[in-house]
């Protein structure tokens, strides 16, 4: 018994010993996940219990300089589908409706209303009622029902998403979200851009202003149960989201909407087979007015082609590409194949579609470079007169054609000009006379000057994609190449470098950097950052320019760019017309260049109409009275009076016809044609007098006050109604403004 | 080493007092209940409630009491009946010792038949208001009867196999009842405890390797042929890999634990118990412990049971006899192995098996029973020659 105490004694130690031993590996396990793993742990912990939720920031609006609204974020709803949850609850409901009839069968109890029986059906119907969305679509979603989320349409308007709400259906869940606005539709639409149906800027200015519009998104940390319920302590952490900066355009919306109508007006009439662009810039500190490409697109409707041009143009580039294709198909079939017959692959319409949508959204004014042609003499004029290589007086001979090196090269009019001045080569447009002031430059200050006019640099423009063009290096100009480059063509600048060359020649020889952004302000509207004009460097003499503002003048007012004069305002430009590379191929480019006032451009403004084809193709004849329009309606926007000269002034004179002894209505229609107004006095139907006079002279608008019975012409005899007639003509101005 | 007492003749079946009588004795000054035992049983036993409490206020459920206030009504009958355990001589149990075991056993393999559906397994008695796991008293009746076989002359030499048989054959018993009941973890605790007391009784190397080796058998072999089990076996070695699948509970446990770092997340504080953390009350407490109350309170429960459990070896040893020492240690031992388990799956060195921490683990009848249990501890303490405090 002792012996056998003694030995229990002995293995009750040893066991206690190794359970000792096994509490302190577990003391070391319990140290070693809080301490040494405890970080680890803890982070995955944390991961665990909270909740992220992202709270979305405003993106900024966008204005027009005179805070008109661009651009602006409005909140909407995304909707998704619940596919998992749709199939429970109808699975729930048709169990009951089932359990219930057959007890309404055994027991004679009631069998009530089941609405979730068919709540796909319902699904189905109200998706593709409100959101536009295919049944088969909606049906295909369904049925993937061990999904619980999936987006049905994103930023959707809160009154469409209410009649989805109303429908009160389960399954269809509601989340927060926000929708871009252009209230202006197709307005700048190749300036702004837009976003994706997440909110993020694709193109244009909500593209590259990303940074400054989007703002920072907050979010709520917050500690959850298991079952998403919440902790009752304060576990949590709030960063609020900071809504983006709202930008304000150098753009006039007024301007814009001025040369867009234009735009699209020459766009339709001269049949363009590559759209049309224009920019109207001030060159005192180089902010952009209005920048617009034809055809437009809405804004809202970002990824749907309405222009029947570039809709045929799908068509054209599928059937080319895929006769392409067969050709290649059959060539490889009979053993003929070419390198690269291979990597042909079928287009499909989709395809061709999205390549002709993305050439829709292409901002050409700064993406697309082209042979600026006869408006780039004013750089070579400007140059040759800085360097004083030539005087205005200076007389040439132009015989058709001037012949450099063993190349001969052809003036625009076969049959030569004659002897002309300088500025009659300028207004003339007369290549052998650029051929020659160009060899007098050379090639090195011709180069010099290219570059200094910024001709080989991007502007730094806040456009996605601006490209600069490709000319020719100081060593690859030849005489030859000097020679076509003299009077533009042999290289290729963007229209916004354009307009920025012309500008520093009309502004005092000033290169500014064009900008389009005038100031940023936060989400208050307090002004963050506000864009100061940059000279970028002093290119010509004030000198220079002056004498180059007094030439271009005079080929509006009188040489090749007349189709852009608007009696009553001083305006200066060049013409330009330019065959397309490979040439032969009868395609143009159009354009006019124009400043105003002459004497102190306010603006200048470049329109390009690239491949008309309705016949015309000079920029004299289709550009000219485009930008003129343009510039005029602009101006008097700005606030510029007409001035007529005493030339304008008899031209714009109506003579007074004599209406006496005419019908009411016949009198009428006889003024109005001359752009005279009636006004009738008296219950007679046909007219005894007139005031003023037959013969006397009225500005347009004016009105032409006809007596009808005798009772009234004594008035008029009185001379009564005079006054009437001075006051209208100022009102008849106004409504022709 | 220590004197022996002459034994005196006690119990119900020693004289013509009434069973009854035994808790009205007047208690000698040195038959006292050992205190340190008295003191570390109470503090665990408000600890746990205190940490209960905390575990089960989790606002996921619909009242916040209910299961603590459940829990003390429990622990109340608890003290009343450690109290009449300890009061009673716990030679009482010796003799009908094998009665009350297979009474037990019976009642193990009715259970499975009659008992309640509960986690896919059946292994509870429903009494109405309250439901019990005949594993948790076959735990202590077996203890109770070996301890009485070991401390029998006949029944006594383990180096005789027709005894080592008879254990075996009793233990072949237990194991066959709780498969029947798919309560691995009962039969786990039972087989080794059971083990654990063989070896202590001197059971030869031999047959320690040999049982040893058929417990491992055994488990194996239902490991493999329940797939699930192998499963749940593995997957506390990397339970990362499984994190919302056969890992999630392991991977929150460690979550919790790891949270906790030094000082804890603070009392009541723990964010696991809201729902991440399945069995937050009940197997896993011990995570919930170690995350609101940190290092710090974790290493201190392991200290009390540690304190507990030396101080229950030290009474053991110090029995008046054999029974007393083997039925002392037994005890001791379910509570070793219990805490050993329960906090080795929590930390994610066992594998996961359904073991409650005593004192800590919310439900049923084991709280009482294992008062129960450290009652016949303390009145073996009564009697034992430990430096009583």
């Amino acid at each position: 018994m002792n012996k056998g105490k003694l030995a229990i004694k002995g293995r009750i130690h040893v066991i206690t010993m190794l359970m000792a031993l096994a509490f302190a590996f577990l003391a070391g396990v319990l140290a070693w996940r809080q301490f040494v793993q405890g970080a680890e742990l803890k982070a995955g912990a944390a991961a665990l219990q909270t909740r992220d939720q992202k709270i979305a920031s405003k993106r900024g609006n966008i204005y027009d300089r005179n805070m008109n609204i661009l651009a602006t974020s409005g909140t909407a709803e995304r909707i998704y589908l619940n596919p998992k949850l749709v199939s429970q609850t109808e699975e729930a409901a048709r169990k009951k409706k089932a359990e219930d009839e057959a007890k309404a069968a055994k027991d004679g109890g009631k069998v009530g209303e089941y609405p979730d029986v068919n709540l796909s059906e319902k699904i189905v119907n109200v998706l593709t009622t409100n959101l536009g969305v295919t049944e088969e679509w909606v049906r295909e979603q369904l049925a993937k029902t061990d999904r619980v989320s999936i987006e049905v349409k994103a930023n959707v308007e809160k009154s469409v998403a209410d009649k989805v709400r109303e429908a009160d259906l389960t399954g269809i869940e509601f989340v927060g979200d926000t929708k871009r606005y252009y209230p202006n539709g197709n307005l700048a639409s190749h300036v702004l851009g837009f976003c994706g149906k997440d909110g993020q800027g694709l193109e244009g200015l909500e593209n590259i202003l990303e940074d400054q519009l989007s703002g920072t998104a907050g979010r709520v940390r917050s500690a959850k149960s298991a079952g998403n319920g919440d902790m009752p302590f304060q576990y949590e952490t709030y960063e609020a989201a900071q809504d983006g900066n709202n930008v304000i355009l150098t753009i006039d919306k007024t301007i814009q909407q001025i040369v867009e109508n234009h735009l699209q007006t020459a766009y339709e009439e001269n049949k363009l087979g590559n759209g049309a662009a224009s920019i109207v810039m001030n060159p005192k500190n180089g902010e952009i007015y209005a920048m617009a490409v034809a055809p437009s697109y809405d804004l809202g409707n970002y990824s749907v082609i309405e222009d029947p041009t570039l809709l045929a143009q799908v068509d054209k580039l599928l059937n080319e590409h895929n006769a392409e294709y067969q050709e290649a198909r059959r060539r490889i079939e009979n053993g003929e194949a070419e390198k690269g017959d291979e990597d042909i692959k079928e287009m499909t319409y989709d395809e061709a579609y999205g390549q002709i949508l993305m050439k829709m959204r292409r901002n050409k004014a700064v993406v697309d470079s082209y042979e600026p042609g006869s408006t780039f003499k004013t750089v070579t004029a400007s140059a040759a007169l800085e360097e004083d290589v030539v005087k205005l007086d200076d007389t040439f001979v132009c015989t058709g054609s001037k012949t450099v090196k063993d190349r001969v090269i052809h003036c625009s009019k076969r049959e030569g000009h004659g002897p002309e001045t300088f500025v009659d080569g300028i207004k003339n447009s007369c290549n052998p006379v650029f051929m020659e002031v160009g060899a007098r430059l050379g090639a090195e200050k011709f180069n010099k000057y290219f570059q200094a006019f910024g001709l080989t640099e991007k502007t730094g423009f806040l456009i996605p994609g601006e490209t600069a063009g490709i000319h020719y290096d100081l060593d690859q100009l030849g005489p030859v190449e000097l020679a076509t480059s003299s009077f533009g063509q042999g290289f290729t600048v963007t229209p916004l470098q354009m307009v920025r060359a012309v500008s520093a020649v009309v502004n005092g020889g000033y290169l500014m950097e064009p900008h389009i952004v005038k100031a940023y302000t936060d989400s208050e509207g307090n002004i963050t950052e506000t864009v100061d004009p940059v000279v970028v460097r002093q290119v010509i003499s004030e000198q220079t320019s002056a004498t180059m503002r007094d030439v271009l003048e005079r080929v509006v007012s009188e040489g090749g760019g007349s189709q852009a004069y608007v009696k009553g305002y001083r305006i200066g430009g060049k013409t330009g017309t330019s065959e397309k590379q490979p040439r032969n191929n009868n395609l143009y480019v159009a354009s006019f260049v124009g400043f105003a006032p002459a004497d102190d451009p306010e603006i200048v403004c470049l329109v390009i109409l690239d491949e008309p084809m309705n016949g015309v193709h000079y920029g004299g004849t289709i550009a000219a009275p485009v930008a003129g329009a343009i510039i005029a309606e602009t101006l008097q926007y700005l606030g510029y009076e007409p001035q007529y000269s005493d030339e304008d002034e008899e031209a714009v004179r109506i003579s007074v016809p004599d209406i006496t002894g005419d019908g009411l209505d016949s009198a009428a229609a006889r003024l109005e044609e001359l752009g005279l107004r009636l006004t009738v006095k008296g219950d007679g139907s046909s007219v005894l007098r007139q005031i003023p006079a037959p013969g006397a002279s009225l500005r347009s608008g004016s009105i032409v006050i006809a007596y009808t019975d005798e009772e009234a012409a004594e008035d008029a005899d009185s001379g009564g109604d005079l006054e009437d007639i001075e006051n209208s003509e100022d009102s008849g101005e106004e409504t022709e403004q | 080493m220590e004197k022996s007492r002459p034994v005196k003749v006690r119990g119900p079946f020693a004289g013509t007092r009434t069973f009854f009588s035994h808790f009205m004795v007047k208690i000698k000054r040195n038959e006292r209940v050992d205190f340190m035992l008295f003191i570390l049983v109470i503090v665990l036993l408000c600890f746990g409630l205190i940490m209960l409490f905390s575990a089960s206020q989790n606002t996921s459920r619909e009242n916040i009491y209910s299961t603590i206030v459940h829990q003390v009504v429990l622990a109340a009958l608890g003290l009343v009946v450690m109290f009449l355990t300890s009061r009673l001589d716990y030679h009482a149990y010796r003799k009908p010792s094998g009665a009350i075991f297979w009474v037990v056993m019976a009642l193990m393999v009715i259970v499975p038949v009659f008992g309640m559906a509960s986690h896919g397994a059946t292994r509870q008695i429903d009494l109405g208001f309250v439901s019990f796991q005949p594993s948790e008293i076959c735990k202590f009746a077996l203890v109770i009867y070996f301890a009485a076989l070991l401390s029998s002359k006949k029944h006594s030499d383990l180096k005789n196999w027709k005894n080592v048989a008879r254990y075996i054959i009793i233990l072949l018993a237990v194991a066959g009842t709780c498969v029947l009941q798919s309560h691995l973890s009962a039969m786990l605790l039972i087989l080794a405890v059971a083990f654990v007391m063989l070896i202590a009784a001197g059971l030869p190397w031999g047959y320690i390797a040999a049982m040893g080796g058929a417990i491992a058998l055994g488990g194996g072999a239902l490991a493999i042929l329940e797939p699930y089990r192998m499963r749940r076996l593995l997957i506390f070695l990397d339970p990362f890999s499984d994190l919302r699948g056969d890992g999630w509970q392991i991977v929150n446990s460690l979550y919790a634990v790891g949270s906790g770092g030094m000082l804890g997340v603070g009392f009541g504080q723990s964010r696991q118990k809201y729902g991440y953390l399945p069995e937050a009350l009940n197997d896993y407490i011990y995570a919930i412990v170690c995350e609101e109350l940190g290092f710090v309170g974790g290493l201190f429960v392991l200290a009390l049971f540690f304190a507990l459990i030396l101080r229950g070896v030290q009474i053991s040893l110090a029995a008046r006899d054999s029974f007393g020492t083997y039925l002392g240690f037994g005890i001791v031992t379910i509570v070793a192995l219990q805490v050993l388990i329960n906090v080795g799956v929590v930390l994610s060195v066992l594998p996961s098996t359904g073991m409650q921490l005593p004192f800590f683990s919310s439900g049923g009848t084991s709280l009482i029973i294992m008062m129960a249990g450290l009652g016949i501890l303390m009145n073996i303490s009564r009697f034992s020659t430990q430096n009583k405090i």
